[in-house]
C-alpha cells in the first residue's frame, strides 16, 4: 500500500499541488465567509433568548470545531510519522500547528466576548473553558518546540510525541460539559438531533466549510514553506518559484 | 529483513498505543482526584449532603424557581429568589445588578456564602443559558 500512496506525496508534486490550489482555496473561503457573514448578521432571525448576541455563535462554534479537528489531524500525522517515518506527515504536522493556534485563540476570544453580555463575565474557570485554555497552551508549546531544536528530525519526533499525548485533551473538551457542572451550556447538536432551530442551523456547517477553505489555503502555503525548509537543494523548486 | 522492519513497526505501534493508554490513565486518576474542584458550582442537593466545604465562599448553581423572584420594595437592587435542582432548593439574597439573561426558569450560578439559616448570600450572579436557539417569531406561537 505504501508503494501506491508514496508516489502522490513526492515533495515536488506536493509543492506544485499546493501552489496550484492555495490561492483558489483562499478565494473560495473568503467568498464563502463574506456571504455567510452577511447571512449570519443580517438575514438570520434573532434568537428568542439572547436576541442579537447569539450571532457570534457562527464564528465561535466553527472555530471550536476547527481547533479540535486540527489537533486530531496533528495527532494522526504524529502517529504516522513515528511509525512509518514519512517525511510528508512531519511536514503536515508542522504546517497545521499555527492554524490550530489561531482557531483556539479565536474560540477563546469570541467566547469571552459572548460571555460578557450573556453570562455576565468574560472568564470563569469552568471545565470547558479551562480545557480549551489548556489546548491553547498545547498549541503554543508545539509551536515553540518546533523551532527549539537544531536538528529537524528530533524536533519532528518530539512534537509528534507531544501531539499524540495531548490528544487526550480533545475528548475532555468535548465531554467537559457533560461530566462536570459548568457555566457553559451543554451541546446543542447531539446524535438525537439539534436544539438550534433549523432556520438558523443551516448557516453553521456552511460557515464551517468556509473556515475550512481559508485554513486549507494557509495550510497549503505552510506546506510549501516547510518543503523549502527541508529540501533547499531541490533545484527545480527554486528555479520555478525562486 | 522485510519481516524485521514490519515487526519493528508493529512494536512501535504497540509502544505508542500503550504509552497513550497509560497517560490517559494518569490523566483519568488526576481528574478523579480533583473531581470536587473541577465542578464550577455545587447544586443544592450537594450542599445539603454535607460532603462539600460550604464554610468558605463557594458557587451555587441551579435553576431559578418559577415565581420565586421578588424585589424588595423601596430597594431597587435587592432581589430574593430560590435556586433549585428539582430535589432541594435554597433561598438566595442578592444586592446588585443582574445579568441580562437572568430570569425565572433559567440557569444561574451564584457565588457567595451560606448563612446560618441555610439561605445563600450571593456576592456575584452569573446567568447560565441553555443550548436551545430559536427565532423570536416562532416563540410567540407557544
Amino acid at each position: 500500500m505504501y508503494k501506491y500512496v508514496a508516489k502522490y506525496f513526492l515533495l515536488e508534486r506536493v509543492y506544485r499541488f499546493c501552489n496550484f490550489f492555495a490561492n483558489k482555496a483562499l478565494l473560495i473561503g473568503l467568498f464563502g465567509f463574506f456571504i455567510m457573514s452577511y447571512i449570519c448578521l443580517i438575514i438570520l432571525p434573532s434568537d428568542s433568548v439572547q436576541s442579537e448576541v447569539y450571532r457570534i455563535l457562527f464564528v465561535h462554534v466553527p472555530s471550536a470545531i476547527m481547533s479540535e479537528l486540527i489537533y486530531l489531524f496533528l495527532a494522526v500525522n504524529g502517529f504516522i510519522y513515528l511509525v512509518w517515518r514519512t517525511k510528508i506527515s512531519a511536514i503536515f504536522l508542522n504546517s497545521a500547528i499555527s492554524i490550530g493556534l489561531i482557531f483556539t485563540a479565536l474560540v477563546l476570544i469570541t467566547g469571552s466576548i459572548w460571555g460578557k453580555p450573556t453570562w455576565g463575565t468574560y472568564w470563569v474557570w469552568d471545565a470547558r473553558i479551562t480545557s480549551t485554555f489548556i489546548l491553547l497552551i498545547q498549541y503554543v508549546c508545539l509551536l515553540a518546540l518546533k523551532t527549539s531544536f537544531t536538528t529537524r528530525q528530533i524536533a519532528d519526533q518530539i512534537i509528534s510525541i507531544l501531539s499524540i499525548i495531548g490528544a487526550i485533551n480533545i475528548p475532555i473538551i468535548k465531554f467537559s460539559v457533560n461530566w462536570w457542572n459548568t457555566l457553559h451550556q451543554g451541546p446543542s447538536i447531539t446524535t438525537s438531533g439539534s436544539s438550534i432551530d433549523g432556520e438558523m442551523l443551516y448557516a453553521l456547517p456552511l460557515m464551517l466549510i468556509a473556515f475550512m477553505f481559508i485554513s486549507l489555503s494557509i495550510f497549503l502555503r505552510n506546506i510549501q514553506f516547510e518543503i523549502l525548509l527541508r529540501a533547499p537543494s531541490k533545484k527545480e523548486i527554486w528555479r520555478d518559484h525562486g | 529483513m522485510r519481516n524485521m522492519i514490519r515487526r519493528n513497526r508493529a512494536n512501535k505501534i504497540y509502544l505508542i498505543l500503550l504509552s497513550l493508554a497509560s497517560v490517559a490513565l494518569i490523566v483519568f486518576f488526576i481528574i478523579k482526584a480533583l473531581e470536587k474542584n473541577i465542578d464550577l458550582y455545587l447544586t443544592p442537593t450537594q450542599i445539603f449532603s454535607g460532603e462539600y466545604n460550604t464554610v468558605q465562599k463557594f458557587k451555587l448553581g441551579g435553576m431559578v424557581e418559577k415565581g420565586s423572584l421578588q424585589r424588595v420594595e423601596g430597594e431597587d437592587l435587592v432581589v430574593t429568589f430560590t435556586v433549585t435542582d428539582f430535589q432541594n432548593s435554597i433561598d438566595v439574597v442578592y444586592v446588585g445588578v443582574l445579568p441580562n439573561l437572568f430570569k425565572e426558569n433559567s440557569g444561574v450560578v451564584a457565588s457567595g456564602y451560606l448563612t446560618e439559616g441555610n439561605a445563600f448570600w450571593a456576592v456575584e450572579i452569573l446567568a447560565k443559558h441553555d443550548e436551545n436557539y430559536m427565532p423570536v417569531k416562532l416563540e410567540s406561537y407557544d
